[in-house]
């Protein structure tokens, strides 16, 4: 019979309380990976083998009622579902136990402790998956810990419905992005002298498409050289979504090199969250250029000005000077403020990728939803609703708005976010795209 | 060796549905050495009783994690034949009754209005369930729960049974069950609609059946049996299981398992109007779909049709005219229910290549290996307290592999083995062990 949680026999240590979790240094770079357990619905049968052994351990029992894992079936559709805990990154049950009796430990298993619990139940109603059980016989709470890392329904369902993770070793995209970023710096600001707006390299010409635009309304003639040298980075963007905006442009890179620097945020007051405004801001840098004869927004373009100011072998330009880090401010209200409210150039491509031929997709089936949100939490231009996450939904996720970071692809510990071509079903069941 | 415990609980629930009296009884440890469990001591037990009496039972591997332990035995007088017959109920059944306290349940006497029998905590009641005479399953199902909120699992039956069909057909929830031999009739004639019980408790059994059960598995792996699972695998294993595989292309969902059971033998099947409307059916018998899709290309609706009703689908296959308009082949389902419509007693319940007393007396589970191989493998599952289609799907696994599970010890195992011999061949004379009255646990 396997381990039984003990029933009696507790000392002055169960009392004390436990240390905060100690923060390594690695924990910046690569945050820790806790076990937790995955259930695949479309394996698991319904044979409760998971409520029989977990009830071994919790009641010495084969109790299926005194698990603390339930299987519910739909009777009618045919799908079943474990409710298990989840071990959320931010409890909500701890937060609602009104006798500390939750805690969640340096290795992310949340517990509870027999000594303090009262089996009030609140925690069954605070969680999101109702996963702390109340036994119907003796009123007790049963809660997954995971059998202290390794847990026994895993190992005993017949069908490998369960299985446990702990996410991806390497986020190699992660370290793949800061590379790219930086080498397009190094080549666009430090080694390609003059500016982004245009350059030629060999017999390849390559222009702003924003640039362009104001080009053409303020000489009041196609360039078809011009128009040419900008489709490129507008057919990149069809191909593989706004990836200038996430892996190339180097305001983009020191826009992350801030957020490194500030990563507490003060807010960006609400009257300006309009991520239309960039269109605002395009309309009227093209307008103006028409106007005034000559490309308006490209004296301020923080792109352009980086380019032409900051390289080695640059000019100087006392006032361009200032446009950079004025801008690069506004990340310590939110991260990449300027590219999901200001950049025009952003809204440009943001235009050429309602063409696009790629999307990302949050899998129904795999994403554990209110219990993780790190897709959540790490992308940049906060496009991923946590709180449709919360309430256990796939986000779906505005492509227009995604500048292709990755992020959340390299960061979900479940696979379940995903490059997708645009015509692909997201997941079975689910049409999240 | 105990059989006893820490197998059973070792308690009998009586209720008397003519007085509404109910009581509980200690089972006697040495009448449980003898018999096993299962059908046998069903049938022991009902030698102390009336012969219209109902008994329910368990066997010691029932609720275990021997696999597929999910058996409950009903066993009775058929009112169709006069005879002793066994019909096995699975699922979550048999756990759900063992794990309420109760290892065995008698039934007697008859009531004056529809009521169940709810069993919970070792504790049983007699409830009335007004209005629900006459109604399809479903609706029996919404009011129990209104009546007695909270259980997990129930045998109920339809409106073939309150008009006194041949074929009614007890129901292990909505999902129908392998009754064809009259037990939904002794129902009926009892005015008990439904049996219930919450099995909320427990029962330790014995500490290396993990171990053990993966051991099982193992060896079921090897030997290929949990490959071809799921209800179409199944079907092809019957005579004219091929055709009414096909009949299903295309329409079939997710596994599902009984219990502990690693060789899911059912499936989801959707049918009709997409969206919100779509509909679904488990598919557990698969001698009554085969014989339902032989008469109609589109029988989905025609098994959901019997299930309401409380009908055996393999009656109504035999009664149905070939490719009747739906409706008229509803209509002649309404009129098998009223008790309009009889099938020959020469060909139901019957199965090729299996003795056709030996199939009733069993209770007609589906029919996967023929002759005595059938025979004994049922038998010996109605004891035990496991799945009869588990036993014939799971070949390489024989009677010594599960009684591992009731002792440790090779030499006891023999001699479980030689005792489980007899009693098989008991429950194959059908009779009951003891007769008379006034004699009873």
């Amino acid at each position: 019979m396997p381990e039984t949680r003990p029933q009696s026999g507790l000392t002055l240590e169960d009392l004390r309380p436990r240390e905060p979790e100690k923060k390594k240094f690695s924990d910046r770079f690569m945050p820790r990976r806790n076990n937790t357990i995955l259930f695949d619905p479309a394996k698991c049968t319904g044979c409760g083998t998971c409520e029989m052994i977990c009830s071994t351990r919790n009641v010495a029992n084969v109790a299926p009622a005194s698990a603390s894992v339930k299987v519910l079936s739909d009777e009618k559709l045919g799908k079943n579902f474990a409710v298990l805990c989840q071990h959320c990154r931010r409890p909500l049950c701890l937060e609602a136990c009104p006798t500390r009796a939750i805690e969640k430990g340096d290795d992310g298993i949340v517990r509870i402790n027999d000594l303090f619990c009262v089996d009030c139940g609140l925690c069954t109603m605070a969680c999101p998956e109702a996963a702390p059980l109340k036994d119907p016989g003796t009123g007790e709470i049963h809660k997954c810990d995971l059998c202290e890392g390794d847990p026994l329904c895993v190992k005993h369902c017949p069908e490998g419905a369960l299985t446990t993770t702990r996410g991806n070793a390497f986020r190699w995209i992660k370290a793949a992005r800061w590379s790219v970023q930086a080498l397009s710096f190094l080549f666009l600001v430090i080694l390609v002298v003059g500016t982004f707006c245009y350059f030629r390299a060999g017999t390849v010409e390559l222009a702003c498409p924003t640039g362009t635009l104001q080009n053409i309304a303020s000489s009041g003639t196609l360039i078809l050289v011009g128009a040419s040298s900008a489709l490129a980075l507008l057919i990149l963007t069809v191909l593989f979504g706004r990836v200038f905006c996430g892996w190339v442009c180097p305001f983009g890179f020191v826009l992350d090199l801030v957020d490194k620097i500030t990563p507490k945020k003060l807010g960006w007051p609400n009257f300006l969250k309009s991520r239309m405004a960039k269109y605002g801001i395009l309309g009227g840098a093209v307008g103006s250029s028409a106007v005034l004869g000559y490309q308006a927004f490209c004296t301020v373009c923080p792109i352009g000005t980086l380019c032409r100011s900051y390289g080695v072998q640059s000019v100087m330009q006392s006032a361009e000077l200032a446009i950079v880090p004025a801008l690069a401010a506004t990340e310590i209200a939110e991260r990449r403020s300027w590219c999901r409210y200001l950049c025009p150039v952003g809204a440009t491509l943001g235009i050429a990728s309602l063409l696009r031929l790629l999307k990302i997709v949050i899998g129904a089936r795999k994403c554990k939803k209110f219990s993780c949100i790190q897709c959540a939490e790490v992308c940049p231009v906060g496009i991923i609703n946590a709180d449709e996450l919360r309430e256990g939904v796939s986000p779906k996720i505005p492509m227009t708005e995604c500048i292709m970071c990755l992020r959340c692809v390299d960061r979900c510990p479940y696979n379940a976010a995903k490059v997708r071509f645009r015509w692909q079903k997201s997941t079975p069941g689910e049409a999240n795209a | 060796m105990s059989l006893y415990q820490p197998f059973f609980n070792g308690k009998v629930g009586v209720a008397d549905l003519t007085t509404l009296s109910v009581y509980t009884l200690d089972l006697p440890r040495e009448i449980c050495g003898e018999h096993i469990g299962g059908a046998t001591l069903n049938a022991r037990l009902l030698s102390e009783y009336e012969s219209d009496t109902l008994i329910l039972g368990t066997g010691p591997l029932t609720g275990s994690f021997a696999p597929a332990s999910s058996l409950l035995v009903g066993t009775f007088r058929s009112p169709r034949w006069d005879h002793l017959c066994h019909v096995p109920f699975m699922l979550r059944s048999g756990p759900e009754m063992k794990f309420s306290g109760l290892d065995f349940l008698v039934i007697r006497g008859s009531a004056k209005q529809p009521c169940a029998v709810s069993v919970g905590r070792g504790r049983l009641q007699i409830q009335p369930v007004p209005d629900t005479t006459g109604k399809p399953v479903p609706e029996v199902l919404q009011a129990l729960k209104r009546a007695a909120p909270g259980y997990r699992g129930s045998i109920v039956t339809g409106p073939a049974a309150d008009r006194n069909s041949p074929h009614a057909s007890a129901s292990v929830g909505s999902h129908g069950s392998f009754d064809r031999v009259g037990f939904a009739a002794r129902m009926a004639e009892k005015n008990l609609k439904a049996v219930l019980f919450n099995g909320i408790g427990g029962l330790p059994f014995r500490e290396d059946h993990p171990a053990l059960s993966k051991a099982t598995e193992k060896m079921l792996r090897d030997s290929g049996a949990m490959k071809a699972i799921g209800f179409v695998p199944v079907l092809k294993g019957l005579a004219d299981g091929a055709e009414a595989a096909g009949a299903l292309r295309g329409k079939l969902g997710r596994n599902r398992a009984c219990y502990h059971c690693p060789c899911p033998c059912m499936t989801y099947t959707a049918f009709g109007k997409t969206g919100p409307e779509k509909e679904g059916l488990l598919m557990l018998d698969h001698a009554g779909w085969t014989a339902l899709s032989r008469k109609s290309e589109d029988a989905l609706p025609l098994l959901k049709r019997c299930l309401e009703l409380g009908l055996d689908p393999l009656a109504a296959g035999l009664v149905l005219r070939e490719d009747r308009p739906m409706k008229e082949a509803l209509n002649a389902l309404e009129a098998l229910v009223a008790g309009g419509a009889s099938i020959d007693e020469e060909d139901y319940p019957a199965a090729p290549g299996i003795d056709t007393r030996d199939y009733r007396l069993l209770g007609g589970i589906t029919p996967l290996s023929s002759g005595k191989d059938w025979t004994e493998r049922v038998a010996a599952a109605l004891i035990l307290g496991v799945c009869p289609v588990f036993m014939q799907i799971a070949g390489r696994l024989d009677r010594s592999d599960l009684l591992r599970f009731l002792s440790s010890d090779a030499e006891e195992v023999k001699s479980l083995v030689a005792r489980l011999d007899e009693q098989v061949e008991m429950l194959l004379e059908g009779k009951i062990p003891e007769s008379g009255l006034g004699n009873r646990v």
